[in-house]
């Protein structure tokens, strides 16, 4: 990969590793996360294209080997060699793409976060983020199978449980409030396989997502108190709690999303409609220029 | 562009805000004028624009009532930031548009914690309305 080259250290140990933990500003983050999206939309791009030509190059390369190994045995084996070749190139290309994959979901959610707490977030102050970009099939994240099942049409089911909890972070704004946040996907892998009519077995996988986004948020007593009672809750916000305190009143909030596909991202404005919510559920304690 | 710099409050200082779920004066240095509003505003807050000075505040509110598009002529996506932001300035503005976006959208309504700005008075926000204070200020703090 041409871009790799240009990454800097502290992004290849961060594709090498696939996680990221530390204590930068949101310039910071945005400086090390954006690059690494990039270079994940072109790894994906890369890795499909290998993909697709392998595919190609092993399906005319055995058409026409055959032909003309049926027609001119020495042309045939030549146009085999040459396939096998190819192939091993296409599949080094693949595997060494694959390697280098980052979860889109974490990155796609975290980038677009950056520019909006670095409007509020105390400059004193670094963000705290802990990032895992592993993906939820990650080693050591599988967390059960269900027995074997029948439903339909289907005669074997298997369910695979995955606990991905990919983002977990902490931020303090220039008015003291402090954010405590956590994302975490829960992935059902649906392993079904069904005989039709001709006998055929047929297997596919669906995947289905949830994607729940916490935050606690604690605003300081000597800006804010808690507000009036506001109207319910808006969609997808599944826990809502309120609890004023001598120093801060706490409020801690959770919502779900559900997503479709393992690639499937939750959007970012999950976790800017919670920290709006969180600031609907308090009132300005004092006057005050900050 | 050469950096914004804090000055003391009375100075000659920007007049956009910062802040997304809360606002507060920008307080850095101001540089330049805008065309639009005629508010003095700092580097940091001056749209990427050719041939006008326009701050990012003005620029948003153009691009969410369709005068115009933003550098390049994309269309704003729905989600924040969608737009490269490679430089500093692109950083502010695509977070000044989508806070634009938000408030209309969403109707949320910020903390003010900054200094009164009829430019503000389209947009609601909450603001800690002094019960034993009559005077009608639509909140925020004077400069004296």
């Amino acid at each position: 990969m041409s871009s790799y080259g240009t990454l800097t250290a502290d992004h290849k140990t961060v594709v090498r590793e696939k996680v990221v933990e530390g204590d930068r500003s949101p310039e910071g983050w945005l400086a090390l996360l954006a690059p690494l999206a990039a270079f994940d939309a072109e790894t994906d791009a890369a890795r499909r294209r290998a993909g697709g030509w392998l595919a190609a190059v092993i399906i005319i390369g055995l058409i026409l080997t055959i032909v003309g190994l049926a027609l001119e045995p020495i042309a045939g084996a030549a146009i085999g060699a040459a396939t096998i070749v190819l192939s091993l190139v296409l599949w080094s290309v693949y595997r060494r793409t694959k390697k280098m994959d980052l979860a889109n979901g974490p990155l796609a959610f975290t980038v677009p976060l950056m520019p909006i707490l670095r409007e509020d977030v105390d400059p004193a102050e670094p963000v705290h983020l802990r990032l895992d970009l592993a993906g939820y099939q990650a080693h050591g994240k599988e967390k059960g199978k269900s027995d074997p099942y029948k439903k339909g049409r289907y005669h074997k089911i298997v369910d695979t449980f995955y606990e991905d909890p990919w983002l977990a972070g902490h931020a303090r704004f220039v008015d003291g409030t402090d954010l405590r946040f956590k994302v975490t996907d829960v992935v059902i892998s649906q392993r079904k396989t069904k005989r039709n009519p001709r006998g055929k077995v047929k297997t596919k996988t669906k995947i289905k997502k949830k994607t729940t986004v916490e935050l606690v948020a604690g605003f300081a007593a000597k800006n804010y108190k808690q507000g009036e009672a506001q109207a319910a809750a808006p969609e997808g916000v599944r826990k809502e709690k309120v609890r004023p305190g001598e120093a801060r009143t706490t409020v801690r909030l959770a919502s779900v999303a559900k997503l479709t596909g393992g690639e499937a991202a939750a959007d970012p404005r999950m976790f800017i409609d919670l920290v709006a919510r969180a600031y609907q559920q308090i009132a300005p304690a004092r006057r005050k220029k900050l | 562009m050469e950096a914004a710099s804090p000055t003391p409050a009375g100075l000659d200082t920007c007049a956009c805000k910062r802040g997304f779920f809360t606002l507060r004066d920008c307080e850095n240095q101001a540089s330049a004028t805008c065309d639009i509003c005629s508010r003095r505003v700092c580097s940091k807050h001056l749209a990427p624009r050719v041939g006008a000075t326009v701050c990012v505040e003005c620029a948003a509110k153009q691009e969410e009532e369709g005068v115009v598009t933003p550098q390049g002529g994309k269309p704003s996506g729905k989600q924040p930031a969608a737009q490269p932001m490679e430089t500093e300035e692109d950083v502010t503005y695509q977070a000044a548009r989508y806070r634009s976006r938000y408030y209309r959208s969403y109707g949320y309504e910020p903390m003010w914690w900054g200094t009164y700005d009829p430019y503000w008075s389209g947009y609601g926000y909450r603001w800690y309305d002094d019960p034993y204070d009559d005077r009608d200020d639509a909140g925020g703090f004077g400069d004296s």
